[in-house]
């Protein structure tokens, strides 16, 4: 007798369910919780109506996640909010937030992007070292340089030394 | 004593929301906990021992991070420092497991590993509401898709309409079609006389006196326009001029200079569906460069379909730009009880609320020594339907000036020459529908009402500009700023009112 095998199918609300929330507090720590909200609906309005070449995908929430990154990068070069949304984000989080905590938002929204960015998917999503370089257009290598860049800059922010 | 490396409670426990993040964060809280319990046994200012740290780089960064670890802050970023040296030239500090950060990609992924610090990531990570962001997302999704059908059924609707279009006017030069009742005829000789012969494509025939005013036009600076004289043999067709000026002042730019000849018709006579009528404007001999534009409006809707024309250079008719304006009847906007976008808007019958069917030839521009064109052209409404008047009015306004000048800024340059004629159906009271009816029909369709209402918004309904007859039904279409293409909002039954298509 052999087990019927039974694939359940990957309804877009499943998807939605269980990669919004992750992807959207990941990237609100680099990008603010307005932007990213925003950039990760849009990535996911993108899935839905290509819901049938997405959901065929080996790994569907690796391009959703791709479409919000690109978004948020594509935003930041056309304006300047870029630079100031993590300012943003903190102000609007400083209440909830421990005095400690505070200090490390402000010094994440002190990093140069790619490295907020960088330090959220590697660090928040534990997406791979590889899938972090794809997702910045950018190569192992220097995902690995970002990264040790951005924790030198966050210790030296929150260790008070300039150095 | 407290834990030095134990993260910071978090501000509210309620902070975090998501299950899966909670459980991580739970599972980096034991794994900085026993780091932290490490650390915690050294006293401040004390060297961490590179035994019992796996991660020597992870716990001096954490306790960087943390700004908790005394005075050892600068100790830890010496050793960073040093090791990043150590890494650019290939020397060790000698630690097996614990080298900071070596640039290769063989290791630093690893040494990059750092729990404590996602931890204090994740309490910045702000609430997440799921299924309210489904439901928009969904939503998004939604209306995106049924704009991309509109869009496309629009795109579709304007190749037909182009394609009609064409096949409607066929060759750019009208002396050399093969004409038949309904095809629009563009020519100086349109003008029937004054006779109550019709202007159809079947009087060209006739040779009847037209009906042109020759305004002389040598424009001097700091004088005005002659009265505009009787057109001849126009019994019922009046030409004023405007009003003269008021500003003395001499106008810095050259006036245009010529002859401009006003092509009206037909005046007092009769029309029937298939009947074109037409005002042409002539602009001959200009010795300066000038722009102009003829605009007119008849008082029927049923004029269903209004062309406007325009051509410069020489005057043969259709040879410059070509139609500027094509509509399929008149702008809705007129039919509206309210002029104010918003809810609340109806579309009001135009037996009761008099239709204006308008039509602009669009600005063209002529050089000097050049002839320009313009022509309208209003055709009666080629399907069997009700007409509410018995009779309608065409007026029309020719407007030109230096093409230096702006004409808003620069009124005082522009001419314009008005007229009018007045046309009675051949066959009125034939095709008088049940207008109430239909208006009633239209105004209480539920999709209708929620269009107008609705929160599609203002923008749609700006778009809200056709009405025509067609096929024995009254269309009220949208259409799309900038292109003749039309979507049917709704095909209402003559004479019960009842939607056949909403």
């Amino acid at each position: 007798m052999t087990a019927d095998i039974v694939v359940e199918e990957l309804t877009f609300e499943g998807f939605f369910r269980t990669n919004y929330a992750p992807l959207v507090r990941s990237l609100s720590v680099a990008c603010g919780a307005e932007r990213a909200a925003d950039a990760v609906q849009e990535a996911f309005v993108q899935a839905n109506l290509r819901w049938r070449q997405v959901s065929d995908m080996d790994v569907p929430a690796a391009w959703v996640r791709r479409v919000a990154v690109n978004r948020l990068i594509d935003e930041s070069r056309r304006d300047k909010r870029g630079e100031d949304a993590m300012t943003r984000m903190s102000a609007a989080s400083v209440m909830e937030l421990a005095p400690a905590d505070i200090d490390l938002a402000d010094a994440v929204g002190m990093l140069p992007q790619k490295q907020r960015l960088a330090v959220c998917l590697f660090y928040l999503l534990d997406l791979p070292i590889d899938e972090v370089a794809t997702l910045l257009n950018s190569t192992p290598g220097t995902v690995k340089s970002n990264l040790y860049d951005a924790r030198k800059r966050l210790a030296r922010h929150l260790g008070g030394s300039d150095d | 004593m407290t834990d030095p490396f134990a993260p910071p409670p978090p501000a509210d426990d309620d902070d975090i929301i998501d299950e899966e993040l909670d459980a991580e964060i739970e599972a980096d809280r034991a794994d900085a906990g026993a780091i932290g319990g490490l650390a915690g046994d050294s006293a401040p200012d004390q060297d961490f021992p590179d035994e019992g740290f796996g991660r020597r780089f992870d716990a001096e960064q954490l306790a960087v991070l943390g700004g908790q670890i005394g005075g050892s802050a600068t100790a830890a970023m010496a050793s960073i420092d040093r090791d990043v040296a150590d890494s650019a030239t290939g020397a060790s500090d000698g630690g097996a497991d614990g080298l900071l950060h070596p640039l290769d990609d063989a290791n630093f992924g690893e040494s990059l590993s750092d729990p404590a610090l996602k931890q204090r990531l994740m309490r910045l990570a702000p609430r997440v509401s799921v299924e309210p962001a489904l439901e928009a997302t969904l939503a998004v999704a939604n209306r995106r898709r049924w704009q991309r059908r509109a869009g496309t059924a629009l795109s579709a609707a304007a190749v037909v309409i182009a394609a009609l279009l064409l096949f409607r006017t066929g060759s750019s030069d009208p002396n050399s079609q093969t004409l038949s009742a309904g095809d629009p005829v563009t020519t100086t000789t349109t003008v029937g006389p004054a006779d109550g012969t019709r202007l159809t494509p079947r009087t060209l025939d006739d040779s009847g006196a037209t009906t042109s005013v020759y305004v002389p036009g040598t424009f001097v600076p700091g004088t005005y326009f002659p009265t505009f004289p009787t057109v001849p043999g126009g019994s019922s067709t009046t030409n004023t001029t405007t009003a003269p000026p008021t500003s003395t002042t001499p106008p810095t730019t050259a006036r245009p200079s010529g002859e401009v000849k006003v092509s009206v018709g037909p005046a007092s006579t009769s029309v029937a569906v298939g009947d074109r009528l037409s005002v042409q404007v002539e602009v001959e001999n200009n010795t300066n460069a000038a722009l102009f534009y003829v605009s007119g409006s008849s008082s029927c809707p049923q004029l269903a379909r209004t062309t406007a024309a325009t051509s410069a250079g020489a005057p043969v008719p259709g040879s410059g730009p070509g139609v500027a304006f094509v509509g399929e009847g008149a702008q809705i906007q007129d039919h509206l009880e309210s002029n104010t976008f918003g809810p609340g808007w109806v579309l009001a019958d135009p037996s009761k609320n008099t239709g204006v069917c308008t039509a602009d030839s669009g600005i063209t521009s002529i050089a000097a020594g050049q002839t320009g064109l313009a022509t309208l052209s209003f055709d009666a409404d080629a399907a069997p339907g009700g007409l509410p008047s018995s009779s309608l009015l065409i007026g029309t306004s020719f407007t030109y000036w230096p093409s230096s000048a702006d004409a808003s800024s620069n009124a005082a340059n522009a001419k314009t020459v008005s007229s009018s004629s007045t046309v009675t159906w051949a066959d009125s009271g034939v095709r008088t529908g049940n207008m109430s009816a239909v208006y009633n029909g239209v105004n209480t369709n539920p999709q209708v009402r929620a269009f107008l209402d609705g929160a599609e918004g203002a923008q749609e309904r700006q778009f809200l500009s056709r009405i025509a007859f067609h096929a024995g039904f009254w269309e009220f279409r949208l259409s799309v700023a900038g292109s003749p293409a039309t979507a049917l909002l709704a095909k209402v039954d003559p004479s019960s009112g009842a939607i056949v298509v909403g």
